[in-house]
């Protein structure tokens, strides 16, 4: 397995347990949707980490780019990650004050930034990773499952 | 930089992709209007379809909407579905959208006062943009690391777009700028332009768009890989059939075409119904309002092809003309207008969002995509649209006037006057949706203190 293939692999199960919320939050079971949207936003934010504090670091530090806070690539994506925070925010309170148009409103957002973000990773950032990081591919890998 | 890395790091500002959002239903509702004014006088634009009105009527729709929409997507698309950025988005989306809007402006106006200098001007101006379009798309897609069938698949539509251009462009200079339209030649044209440029790009787009957005498995790979190939072979067979008046040979082409397009319905039908979102969604049901209209035109035109083939003499210009016009009406207006709703949504609020970001101004004030454009608006949006296509569809049905008693024989004009009227307020609202999102992006914008405006 690859880098690319375990992120692009750990995207879809976000996906999933994104599905999961949204479709509970339909129905109108609030206990549920605070735990499916928990849930998905906790598996979210792991894989966040993953890429902050394992996946980008080591590639801006082998290929020379632009460290975070500039306008490199990596700093779009962590960019885009507190986007998304803004909007996990949100979702919660949505949840807490039981309004499932907020909460709809909210997660359809959230779809589109994270869909169109994760696509920008997987066809462009991680395809780079693979063969910029090609030397530590299987000791990275194990940092990543541990985590 | 990289410049696929580059691609990364910056989205095309939001009037780019929105100068040709909102042209687009503004000649959807010049082409409505002559619609209704051709039925007005009782004519059936399937029965004549070389006629001015009627060619006025089919460009306003397929240059001023459909072409008008794919290329203003295409730039926001790009970086996300293929990692290739457009260089100076800006600059060459302003050139471009005035080049297709005043060359769609005067061919519409070649068609209506019948003026051949007016025709030759408005040739050119096309020819302009469209290489505009093809050069640039071209030079992004070379330039991207991306493998995905994606990439060829949008090869393959400006390549046809080139031909689609280049073949009507040919016969109105041999013709004096007005040639005997039916001509062989304009069959090509046809269908490079609605197979080849708006079909491929079509599914090029829906490979990937439909399993980012409806959280479906990925479009079975074999097929993606084998669908656009097989297809712009068809097309080539199709063309040197035609070319060498071959006419076994254009039949099975024309087979060929509709066999695959009636696999890529039913392969992204059941795409579709895999998905795991568990919520209602507009521009899901367009996407099967699409694909059922796909099906259906495949079944019709190879329907006509083997009844052809094995002899009877079924009129070419019936089913063809059918399949035209499930294609446009019922596939690809569909398809667009359910990638509108989302697209205009996300990129007001994503902008907004950035631009608050920014200014470090607090980002929870700013509106979701739902509050942007509501959801029960949307949902009226396609019950207006689904009842136009429907009208549409049964006023034209051929033959059905001969089954009707003498009172009601006004029917089907009847139905195509609504049917006329009904696209116009189609037309209208997805205007006015547009229109309504963008103020509302300026309103937020005005509540930020001390920003430099940004186009």
């Amino acid at each position: 397995m690859s880098i690319a293939e375990f992120m692009r692999d750990d995207h879809k199960h976000c996906d999933a347990l994104f599905a999961a919320a949204e479709g509970m939050a339909c129905r109108g079971d609030w206990l549920e949707v605070q735990r499916s949207s928990d849930n998905f936003i906790h598996r979210t934010e792991r894989h966040f980490s993953l890429e902050e504090e394992i996946l980008f670091p080591r590639f801006e530090e082998v290929s020379g780019m632009p460290q975070g806070g500039s306008a490199g690539p990596t700093a779009m994506m962590r960019s885009e990650h507190q986007q998304m925070r803004g909007l996990f925010v949100q979702l919660l309170a949505a949840v807490t004050a039981k309004d499932s148009e907020a909460f709809l409103g909210v997660s359809e957002t959230l779809l589109l930034l994270m869909q169109q973000h994760n696509a920008k990773e997987e066809q462009i950032l991680y395809v780079m990773m693979d063969r910029v990081l090609a030397d530590e591919e299987q000791s990275l890998l194990l940092k990543l499952q541990m985590m | 930089m990289n410049p696929a890395l580059l691609s990364l790091t910056k989205a095309p500002p939001l009037s780019v992709p929105l100068r040709f959002f909102l042209t687009a239903p503004l000649f959807g509702l010049v082409a409505a209007i002559t619609l209704f004014f051709l039925a007005w006088q009782g004519v059936n634009p399937l029965a004549q379809r070389w006629s001015p009105a009627v060619l006025l009527l089919v460009h306003a729709l397929t240059l001023g909407y459909l072409t008008m929409v794919m290329v203003g997507a295409l730039s926001q698309l790009m970086p996300v579905l293929i990692g290739a950025r457009l260089e100076n988005p800006l600059r060459v989306s302003r050139v471009m959208h005035l080049l297709l809007l005043l060359g769609v402006l005067l061919l519409l106006l070649g068609f209506a006062l019948q003026i051949p200098w007016l025709l030759a001007s408005a040739t050119l101006l096309l020819g302009l943009a469209l290489s505009q379009v093809v050069v640039v798309t071209l030079y992004a897609l070379l330039r991207s690391s991306s493998r995905h069938a994606t990439v060829y698949a949008l090869i393959a539509a400006v390549l046809a777009l080139s031909l689609t251009w280049g073949v009507i462009a040919l016969l109105l200079y041999q013709g004096n700028w007005w040639t005997p339209l039916a001509h062989p030649y304009t069959h090509l044209h046809i269908v490079w332009g609605v197979l080849g440029w708006m079909g491929m790009l079509l599914m090029g787009i829906a490979y990937q768009v439909v399993p980012m957005f409806q959280i479906t498995p990925e479009f079975p790979q074999r097929w993606r890989q084998a669908l656009v190939p097989l297809l712009f072979a068809a097309l080539l067979l199709l063309t040197l059939a035609v070319l060498l008046e071959l006419k076994t040979l254009a039949h099975l082409a024309h087979l060929m075409l509709g066999l695959g397009f009636a696999a890529f319905a039913l392969l992204l039908w059941r795409l579709l119904r895999q998905r795991m979102r568990r919520i209602a969604d507009v521009t899901y049901d367009y996407w099967l309002l699409a694909m059922a209209s796909l099906l259906l035109a495949a079944v019709v035109a190879v329907i006509g092809e083997v009844a052809a083939l094995l002899g009877f003499a079924v009129p070419a210009a019936l089913w063809q003309g059918w399949a035209l016009l499930l294609l446009l009406a019922g596939v690809l207006l569909a398809a667009i207008a359910g990638m509108l709703l989302k697209i205009v949504p996300f990129l007001v609020w994503l902008h907004l969002n950035h631009r608050f970001q920014r200014a470090g101004a607090f980002q929870g004030n700013i509106p979701n995509m739902r509050q942007i454009i509501p959801y029960q608006q949307m949902r009226r949006q396609f019950t207006l649209q689904l009842a136009a296509l429907l009208t549409l569809l049964v006023a034209l049905l051929p033959g059905w006037s001969g089954w009707l008693p003498e009172a009601l024989l006004f029917l089907p004009q009847w139905l195509l006057m609504v049917a006329a009227l009904l696209w116009a307020a189609l037309f209208l609202l997805q205007f006015v949706v547009m229109v309504t999102a963008l103020r509302l992006y300026r309103h937020h914008l005005r509540l930020l203190p001390g920003l430099l405006p940004e186009h």
